[in-house]
């Protein structure tokens, strides 16, 4: 069975079965093909048969090589469900206007495409129109009207506006008065086109002018729980949409729209599609660079479901109108890839990434930087790895900045929280083992499981710069029992420019934030965090030796806060030293690899002498030197050559 | 016999003498011998044999050969090398003979510097070492090293 990819359709008619093949599925679809016109190929029919028994199969399978043209027919193994039955179809639909029809209705005697005719009309009267039926009631639990989706006509950007069929209705029930509520939201209209409806004395099913019956739950009381399902759903309802409980609740994705402030006006563009991620970038004043973050996004090897833009820009350009952004999101249809443009709410990066947390619908969240560039790779192995352990909070790449010399991972770096103000992260360098490490914290880009994001979210306290708050996000997962790694063998590459995004702002703030991360990191967590100090010896034996003879003051002036690393030519002099918690003998080249080869001047004790015309003892020298006034405890990620 | 250690050289240069390197050692052997001293000359592959020593042992492992040998002889001499860092690491006193480098900036003041005066000092104390030239009259008579070793550890 395949799909015939036609994108003239106008009408895509989806049709949910499971069995019932002769009672229901039957003169359902003879129904069909006797009163619609399918000859200008411009009607499709997509069949989702879930968890369906051979005869049903067979029978769908003449069907399909008899009416190839306009026929498709989804397979699945198992019963899904109502919802997601329509959601899968609604991929393989490619009709601008969608026909929701259960398998249970039968048309009527009719001139063809009467029934689809009335169902069409008020779109073209109201131009808002986004739902019409044939029979609608008022929701007791909401006191809303709404159309019943076992016969009804929706027009496709009511989906790109509002999201799919809730699929928490599963397997069905409610889903109807849950997706109209968001439609009349979002200032659609509904409409039910049949006047005059009545329910025949003795029969099951309802009647009117639309040239329609229904039998109305038949393949619903094949499930045993089905009151129970039923009260559920009112209760989901109840949550949602009861007066008392919407500010409490956040399972809502209109609510959470409406709550965020996320109207219609502020809705940029809208596309909607596929999968199990959503994909999160805050931006602010980069449209120059932000295009390459979205190819990349656009070119992996696993699409994700959606992508959200929060644009905080201060100066906004009209995307819509920009040939580059609208080749992407052209591009990004063609793919299958939903995409939001949303207007940031101006209050940085922090709440734009707790609002795509709040509003993704999918498993797991990749947020990336606006000046990010993961190679193709990269989603398609973050999900590997986060599939093979539900454990897996979150997981990153190494960030590798484009213009700078990529270095190998020095051995005194490492993901450890208390070692956070080395300003020093393994995702930043090239690892020699491509397996994965755990880690305490994640950096700039990662992939998350929603779940883990919660309860914590985002911490909101912090500035619009948001400092450290990727440090605070991660590490609170961690806290909450999740594990963190970093996946050595992928990279996302960083492209640093000196303006746009937050570097543009107020230094202060980003005080103010460090501040704000100090107090967490010492009180709420209570971790005693270590500093940096780091010495480099590119020079002979003998100076080894002499800085050897400082090691005791070294020792004793540092060690309570300091990690001290002494990256030297002849370790040996050293090799009477225990590496331990406090101190690590390295080699020059890790030192080099974590500070850049200027370290090496910075800490040459005859370049010092030099440069202040040194005429005590070289020992001496070296005191000041390393013990002296070079040491900024409040710059708290500097070592003595930073 | 007391044990006295010599490290006699500083690190070869490329294309001439090292101007730390002394070139009246073999009096000052001369002159330790006759006074009874058992002397072990240590140092590196390709480094010329003093006369009048007893030992000359290379590439000893200074954690542990050349520690041992520290801790069992009696005193030490050397130039400006590695050696007398290593010496003082270990709070043992020896004589230090220095040339053009000032000990006032590289010597510590738990050994003997000696000197042939301060106007042959280089000029750049911190500058690279091929830069130096190898300057004869800045080395201090060998009888005079005698005399000031026997003033100090006799």
């Amino acid at each position: 069975m395949g799909i015939v990819l036609r994108h003239a359709f106008n009408i895509s008619i989806i049709i949910p079965t499971v069995n019932h093949l002769e009672n229901c599925l039957k003169p359902c679809i003879e129904s069909i093909l006797k009163y619609t016109d399918f000859s200008n190929l411009d009607i499709q029919i997509v069949i989702i048969a879930n968890g369906s028994d051979e005869d049903t199969i067979k029978y769908l399978q003449e069907l399909y090589q008899k009416y190839i043209s306009f026929i498709n027919i989804i397979h699945i193994d198992q019963p899904i469900g109502f919802p997601k039955a329509i959601n899968e179809g609604l991929k393989y639909s490619f009709g601008k206007y969608i026909v929701i029809l259960n398998d249970d209705v039968e048309l009527l005697h009719q001139r063809p495409n009467t029934w689809l005719n009335l169902l069409y009309k008020p779109f073209i009267e109201d131009p808002m129109m986004g739902i019409t039926g044939c029979h609608s009631l008022i929701c007791p639990v909401t006191n809303e009207e709404f159309i019943l989706f076992f016969c009804a006509m929706i027009k496709r950007e009511v989906f790109s506006a509002v999201g799919l069929l809730n699929e928490a209705f599963s397997p069905g029930y409610g889903e109807d008065i849950d997706f109209c509520i968001r439609a009349k939201k979002f200032g659609y209209s509904i409409r039910n086109v049949n006047t005059n409806i009545h329910y025949p004395n003795g029969k099951d099913y309802v009647v009117g002018d639309f040239p329609i019956s229904h039998k109305g739950e038949m393949t619903v009381h094949d499930i045993s729980n089905w009151e129970e399902i039923k009260q559920n759903n009112n209760e989901l309802l109840r949550k949602f949409y009861a007066q008392d409980n919407i500010k409490k609740e956040n399972i809502s994705l209109s609510k959470l729209m409406e709550e965020k402030k996320i109207t219609n006006e502020n809705i940029l563009i809208t596309h909607i599609n596929s999968n199990n991620v959503t994909v999160g970038i805050s931006t602010k004043d980069r449209y120059n660079i932000l295009p390459l973050t979205l190819e990349a996004v656009i070119n992996q090897t696993v699409m994700p479901k959606k992508i959200f833009i929060f644009d905080d820009s201060d100066n906004e350009i009209d995307i819509k109108s920009d040939i580059l952004y609208t080749s992407l999101l052209h591009i990004m249809r063609h793919k299958n890839i939903e995409y939001e443009v949303l207007r940031g709410s101006k209050k940085g990066q922090v709440h734009n990434h707790q609002t795509c947390l709040e509003l993704s619908s999918t498993e797991f969240i990749w947020r990336i930087d606006d000046d990010n560039i993961p190679e193709p790779n990269v989603l398609e192995a973050l999900l590997n790895e986060m599939n093979k352990d539900k454990n897996i909070g979150a997981i990153g790449s190494l960030i590798l900045e484009t213009n700078a010399t990529n270095r190998s991972l020095p051995s005194f770096v490492t993901g450890d929280i208390q070692d956070i103000y080395f300003g020093l992260n393994p995702q930043w360098f090239i690892h020699k083992d491509p397996r994965i490490i755990e880690t305490d914290h994640l950096h700039s880009s990662f992939l998350y499981r929603k779940r883990a994001g919660f309860p914590k979210g985002y911490c909101l306290e912090l500035s619009r710069i948001g400092f450290r708050e990727e440090t605070i996000f991660t590490y609170e997962m961690k806290r909450n029992g999740w594990k963190l790694f970093i996946h050595p063998d992928i990279i996302t590459w960083h492209l640093k420019t000196k303006h746009g995004g937050v570097r543009d702002l107020d230094i202060k703030l980003k005080n103010e934030d460090e501040a704000l991360f100090y107090q967490k990191l010492t009180t709420e967590w209570n971790i005693k965090p270590r500093y940096l100090k780091s010495y480099v010896l590119h020079n002979g034996i003998g100076d080894h030796f002499m800085f050897k003879m400082l090691l005791p003051e070294i020792r004793k002036k540092y060690q309570d806060k300091y990690k001290i690393i002494i990256a030297c030519c002849h370790p040996k002099v050293f090799s009477d030293i225990k590496n331990d918690e406090t101190i690590q003998i390295v080699n020059v080249e890790d030192a080099i690899n974590a500070f850049g080869s200027s370290c090496i001047q910075k800490n040459c004790v005859y370049t010092w002498c030099k440069k202040n015309n040194w005429d005590g003892s070289l020992l001496d020298a070296m005191r000041i030197l390393y013990l002296g006034e070079y040491t900024n405890e409040e710059n708290h990620n500097q070592s003595v050559f930073n | 016999m007391k044990k006295i250690i010599i490290s006699p050289y500083s690190t070869k240069l490329q294309d001439k003498p090292n101007p730390k390197n002394y070139p009246y050692w073999n009096e000052i052997t001369k002159l330790l011998k006759s006074m009874n001293y058992f002397l072990i000359q240590v140092g590196v592959d390709g480094e010329e044999r003093l006369r009048n020593t007893d030992f000359f042992k290379i590439n000893l492992d200074f954690n542990t050969e050349l520690k041992e040998l520290l801790d069992s002889c009696f005193c030490w001499f050397s130039v400006d090398n590695f050696f007398h860092h290593f010496a003082t690491y270990y709070k043992k006193p020896g004589v230090v003979i220095f040339t053009v480098s000032n000990p006032k900036l590289f010597g510590h003041t738990q050994n003997l510097n000696l000197h042939n005066g301060e106007e042959h000092f280089r000029k750049d104390q911190f500058g690279v070492w091929s830069k130096s030239e190898y300057n004869k009259k800045a080395f201090i008579d060998p009888k005079k090293v005698i005399e000031e070793f026997t003033k100090r550890f006799q």
